[in-house]
């Protein structure tokens, strides 16, 4: 419950800030591999919607994305070894498909600094979580 | 997969295909009402850091006004002092003037001000400012005047000490000294020295300054008492000239003991020679 509460926490916080680094995909990405389906399809869903109602595009576009990567994570999830390069590559594979959906439904413009800068940051900020919920560096 | 997520999926996917198919107004409505509830938190504290950056510019404000009030206030309380002395030396007649200049081989030493003979300006009258003593009238042109302050050496007073009466004279010999005190003369750290009042130029109770270090002379007959000005000469803009020379020459007889009589006699006699 307290993780959960952490989640939503941070999810506050990091909204302003998403709109320089893709801080959000990386959080829902944590969740995804961390917690149970069932949440992580939630969070997933609630954190769209909070991006759609902060950065209003498309109402609803951003939340049918993250659930839809949530659920197909999910079912590869068990598959995965939680080492850094396996997860760097698997988030980039991710982002970029977050990023292609919103390119080819939304017809937004793709800024090649935001997805390069979320891609580098992705590790420090996936270590940092694995601190701050897990008290662990890194869970193999 | 569970059912249960299964079931979750297509609630949450279905719940934002709506969001996406549903018309202009319906999206408005829907975003207007979601955004009250979800980004609430958000709200609050962008508020709040709203409010600080405001309160922070209010602030900057009224500390400008706070510093601007307080220079008022300074200027103010000066002018109120003047008011004061001219209680405290009745009598007096004060005229204000405005430094125009200052002497570039002695700054502190000699200062100009715009009265001059036009204003019934005179060689040898008292300047002032509050009740402190600045120096005295040296020369005098048509519309401006040339004042000695304290601080040019040489510069000479009578004066007294406040608290204990002490007599002696303030002298300026680099340092601002009171000399000619004698050893067993009662004199304090802090004491006052106003002028004594035994000079024609200055009138009594003009403040000079506070006693500053005491020490005996060589001599072992004096002490040598230095003191601390209350005018800082570089610091000032303006000054007051003090007008002593208020009396006429017979109200000067007249006041004179016996003269009086002496004159009702006269008046009385002249007719009588005449005649």
């Amino acid at each position: 419950m307290k993780r959960y509460l952490g989640y939503l926490l941070l999810l506050y916080i990091f909204i302003p800030f998403n709109q320089k680094i893709d801080i959000i995909s990386i959080l829902i990405f944590f969740v995804i591999l961390n917690e149970s389906p069932v949440f992580s399809v939630v969070f997933s869903f609630f954190a769209g919607l909070l991006l759609d109602l902060y950065y209003p595009v498309a109402l609803g576009m951003n939340a049918m994305f993250h659930t839809i990567l949530a659920q197909g994570l999910s079912y590869v999830k068990k598959y995965l070894i939680q080492e850094p390069l396996p997860i760097l590559i698997i988030f980039t594979i991710f982002y970029i498909l977050k990023v292609l959906l919103t390119f080819i439904f939304v017809i937004s413009e793709i800024h090649l600094a935001k997805i390069l800068l979320t891609i580098f940051t992705f590790l420090p900020i996936f270590i940092i979580l694995n601190k701050i919920f897990y008290r662990v560096w890194s869970r193999s | 997969m569970s059912r249960i997520q299964l079931f979750i999926f297509f609630v949450l996917f279905s719940t934002s295909l709506t969001f996406i198919i549903s018309g202009e107004k319906v999206d408005f409505f829907i975003s207007k009402n979601l955004s009250q509830i979800f980004l609430f938190p958000h709200r609050c504290i962008s508020s709040y850091f709203h409010y600080l950056q405001v309160s922070q510019q209010h602030i900057e404000e009224l500390e400008k006004t706070v510093a601007e009030l307080q220079l008022t206030n300074e200027e103010l309380k000066s002018h109120l002092n003047i008011a004061e002395d001219s209680i405290l030396i009745p009598n007096l007649k004060l005229m204000k003037a405005n430094i125009i200049g200052r002497d570039p081989m002695n700054f502190n030493g000699f200062l100009y001000i715009d009265k001059g003979e036009r204003d019934n300006v005179y060689i040898n009258q008292p300047v002032v400012i509050g009740h402190r003593l600045v120096g005295k009238v040296k020369s005098v042109s048509s519309n401006m005047s040339l004042v000695e302050t304290f601080e040019k050496p040489g510069f000479a007073i009578s004066g007294m000490d406040e608290k204990t009466r002490v007599y002696g004279i303030v002298k300026n010999n680099g340092n601002l000294k009171f000399n000619y005190v004698k050893i067993d003369d009662e004199i304090n750290i802090g004491d006052t020295i106003i002028t004594s009042g035994l000079s024609e130029i200055f009138p009594k109770g003009i403040m000079l300054g506070s006693v500053k270090e005491i020490e005996i002379a060589d001599d072992h007959l004096f002490k040598e008492v230095i003191i601390k000005p209350f005018v800082q000469i570089n610091q000032i803009s303006y000054v007051y000239l003090i007008f002593t020379k208020k009396d006429t020459l017979p109200e000067l007889i007249e006041k004179r003991p016996g003269i009086p009589e002496k004159l009702k006699e006269l008046k009385m006699v002249i007719p009588a020679l005449r005649k």
